[in-house]
C-alpha cells in the first residue's frame, strides 16, 4: 500500500526534514504518526498524498514508484486517498455539503447521489443542522468534521489525518476515532497523525515514531506497555 | 454547460466582472467590422454589375459644325451602336442630364459657360455581350474624329481595388478584435487562476484533474463570451440600422445616390455620380445571419482561450 525506502526530505538548502525513512504500510493497517511538532510529521503526510516529492530514496504508493509518475497520473492515485489537513482547507464560500460533495463530484458521481450520502455523513458526525452552512460560521470542531467527512465520503484506499481529533473535546474525539476504525475494518489503511498521547494511548494501533527526523515503529500490542521499548520494525514487515 | 456549478466562485472576481463588457466592445468592434466588409461585398458586385453592363460615347464637336450637321453626325453614331452586336439600346443625354453630370466639377451653370460641351450617348448592353471596343472605337472615330468610348474599365478597376482595400482592412480589424479578445480572456482567467490558487490547489489534492478546473473557467468564459457578445452584436446591428437609415433620409433630401433620381443616373452610367453606385447600407438576410454568428464565434474562442490558459497554467501547479 505504501512503501517509504531510504527517504528523506529537505527544503532547498535548509536541514533534512526527514532522513532515511523506511517502513510499509500493509493494506488495512491502522498507524498513529506520533513526534513532537515539528518532527516532520506533515512533510511525512504529504509525501503520501502527492504534496511533496522526496529529495531521495523512493516512496511508493499503490505499488507505484511516485518518481515515474506523470502529473496526469496524480488525479487517479490522490482520488484512492483522503486527507485530512491540520488547517482543514475547506473551500470558504461553498456549504459544508457542497465541500464534502467535492470529492464524489470530481469523480463523476451522480448529483442525487452526491446529496443523500453528504448529507447521511454529516448528520453522522452530528452536523445535520448546518447543512448549507458555510464553513466561517461553524466553530472550529464542527468545521474540522467536515474535513474528515470530506475525506472519508469517497471511502479512499488510505485514509490521513493530520492532527484529526486537535479542535475537538474528547467525547468528539473518540466519535471521530471510532469512525476512522469502521472505515479501517471496511479495509481503508489509516494514519492519524496527532500529538494526543492521551488518545493514543485508549488504542493498541501501531505507532510511527518520529524522532530526530527518522521513524520507529512501535507496536503496543507486541509489548507490554509498562515495559514498551520502540523498535525498530525492518522494512517491508509491518 | 451553464447549469454546471462552480466550486471557484469565479464570477466574484473584479475583472470577471468586467469581461462582459470589454468582450461586448470588442464583438461591436468585430460586428461593425464584419458588417461593412458584407456591405462593401455586396457594393462591389452591385458597382461591377452596373458598370459593366453599359458604355458611354462620347462626340466632341468643334464650334465649326452647325447645328443639323451635328444632329447628323449623331443619327450615324446612333446607326453604327445600334447595329453592333451586343448593345440593347442607346440613349442620347440631353442638356439637362449633361449639365447635372457636370454640375460637381463645373458648377449648375455649367451648360451656360461658352465651352464646347461634347454629346453623351448612353449605350446599355445585353446580358454578357462583348464587345469589340478597339473596333468600335476606330469606327467611331472614321465617322467623328475625337470620339470616344468609354467602357468604365479604369473606373471599375480603381473603384473595386479600393473596395478590396476596404474588405482588407475589415478583416485586419477583425483579426485584431478577435486577438485582444484572446488576450483578455487569458489575462482574466490568469487572474482568476492565481486568486483562486488555494482553492484549486485543494480541489488538486482532492484529485481533480486539470480538465475538471479548466471546465469551470471555460464554462464561465463561454456564458460571459455570449453575453457580452449578444450585446455587442445588437448594438452593432443597431449601428449599421442608424446609419442605413440617416443614409437614406440624407439621400432622398439631396436627391442624390438610393433615391428616386438614382434612375437616370442607372441607364447613363456615368462613373461615381451616375448610379448603380448607391451607398445602402442595408445587409442581406444571409448577411445578418452571419452576424447572429459572431457572438457565439466570440463566446467559443473565449471558451478555447479559457481551456488553454488553465492547462497550460495548471501544468505548473503541484
Amino acid at each position: 500500500m505504501v512503501l517509504f525506502d531510504q527517504v528523506s526530505v529537505q527544503y532547498g538548502a535548509g536541514p533534512q526534514i526527514l532522513r532515511d525513512i523506511t517502513f510499509t504500510l500493509a493494506p488495512g493497517s491502522f498507524h498513529f504518526l506520533v513526534g513532537r511538532s515539528g518532527a516532520g510529521k506533515s512533510s511525512l503526510l504529504k509525501l503520501m498524498y502527492l504534496g511533496l516529492r522526496p529529495t531521495s530514496g523512493l516512496v511508493s504508493l499503490f505499488g507505484r514508484d511516485v518518481a515515474t509518475l506523470q502529473p496526469a497520473d496524480f488525479p487517479s492515485i490522490r482520488r484512492r486517498v483522503g486527507v485530512v489537513f491540520q488547517d482543514f482547507r475547506l473551500i470558504e464560500h461553498l456549504s459544508a455539503l457542497d465541500n464534502v460533495a467535492l470529492p464524489l463530484r470530481v469523480a463523476g458521481v451522480r448529483e442525487a447521489d452526491i446529496r443523500r450520502h453528504c448529507s447521511e455523513l454529516l448528520s453522522w458526525v452530528g452536523l445535520a443542522e448546518h447543512l448549507n452552512a458555510l464553513p466561517a460560521t461553524l466553530s472550529g470542531g464542527q468545521q474540522q468534521r467536515v474535513a474528515i467527512a470530506r475525506a472519508v465520503i469517497a471511502r479512499p484506499n488510505l485514509l490521513l489525518a493530520d492532527e484529526p481529533t486537535g479542535n475537538v473535546d474528547d467525547v468528539i474525539g473518540l466519535r471521530l476515532m471510532y469512525l476512522f476504525e469502521e472505515l479501517n475494518k471496511l479495509g481503508t489503511t489509516v494514519v492519524v497523525a496527532t500529538h494526543n498521547d492521551a488518545l493514543v494511548s485508549r488504542f493498541t494501533h501501531r505507532q510511527l515514531r518520529l524522532e530526530q527526523s527518522s521513524v520507529r515503529i512501535f507496536d503496543p500490542a507486541g509489548v507490554s506497555q509498562s515495559t514498551a521499548s520502540p523498535y525498530t520494525m525492518p522494512a517491508g514487515n509491518s | 454547460m451553464f447549469g454546471l456549478r462552480s466550486d471557484l466562485p469565479l464570477d466574484r472576481d473584479a475583472a470577471a466582472k468586467f469581461l462582459p463588457w470589454i468582450l461586448g466592445f470588442m464583438v461591436y468592434l468585430a460586428a461593425l467590422a464584419v458588417g461593412s466588409a458584407m456591405v462593401v461585398d455586396r457594393l462591389s458586385a452591385n458597382w461591377q454589375n452596373g458598370l459593366t453592363g453599359n458604355l458611354t460615347v462620347e462626340v466632341p464637336f468643334t464650334d465649326d459644325i452647325g447645328v443639323t450637321e451635328r444632329g447628323e453626325l449623331l443619327d450615324q453614331v446612333i446607326n453604327l451602336l445600334s447595329a453592333t452586336p451586343g448593345v440593347a439600346g442607346t440613349t442620347l443625354l440631353d442638356d439637362r442630364e449633361i449639365a447635372r453630370l457636370l454640375e460637381p466639377w463645373l458648377g449648375a451653370e455649367a451648360t451656360e459657360l461658352d465651352i464646347p460641351l461634347p454629346a453623351m450617348i448612353s449605350v446599355t448592353l445585353r446580358e454578357n455581350a462583348e464587345l469589340d471596343i478597339a473596333q468600335l472605337q476606330q469606327d467611331l472615330a472614321a465617322i467623328q474624329p475625337g470620339a470616344r468610348v468609354d467602357d468604365h474599365a479604369d473606373w471599375i478597376a480603381d473603384a473595386l481595388s479600393f473596395l478590396r482595400g476596404l474588405k482588407l482592412l475589415a478583416a485586419l480589424l477583425t483579426g485584431l478584435v478577435l486577438t485582444a479578445t484572446a488576450f483578455t480572456v487569458v489575462f482574466v482567467t490568469r487572474t482568476g487562476l492565481s486568486i483562486h490558487r488555494s482553492v484549486i490547489e485543494i480541489v488538486h489534492l482532492i484529485g481533480a484533474p486539470d480538465a475538471y478546473i479548466a471546465q469551470q473557467f471555460q464554462a464561465q468564459s463561454l456564458r460571459l463570451g455570449i453575453i457580452g457578445g449578444v450585446i455587442g452584436t445588437l448594438l452593432a446591428a443597431g449601428t449599421m440600422l442608424g446609419a442605413d437609415h440617416l443614409l437614406r433620409a440624407a439621400g432622398t433630401v439631396a436627391g442624390v445616390p438610393g433615391s428616386d433620381s438614382a434612375d437616370i443616373g442607372s441607364t447613363s452610367g456615368m462613373g461615381p455620380s451616375g448610379i448603380g453606385l448607391a451607398l445602402d447600407l442595408h445587409l442581406l438576410p444571409w448577411q445578418w445571419g452571419v452576424l447572429g454568428l459572431l457572438p457565439f464565434a466570440t463566446a467559443l474562442i473565449a471558451m478555447v482561450t479559457a481551456r488553454w490558459t488553465v492547462l497550460r497554467s495548471l501544468a505548473r501547479f503541484i
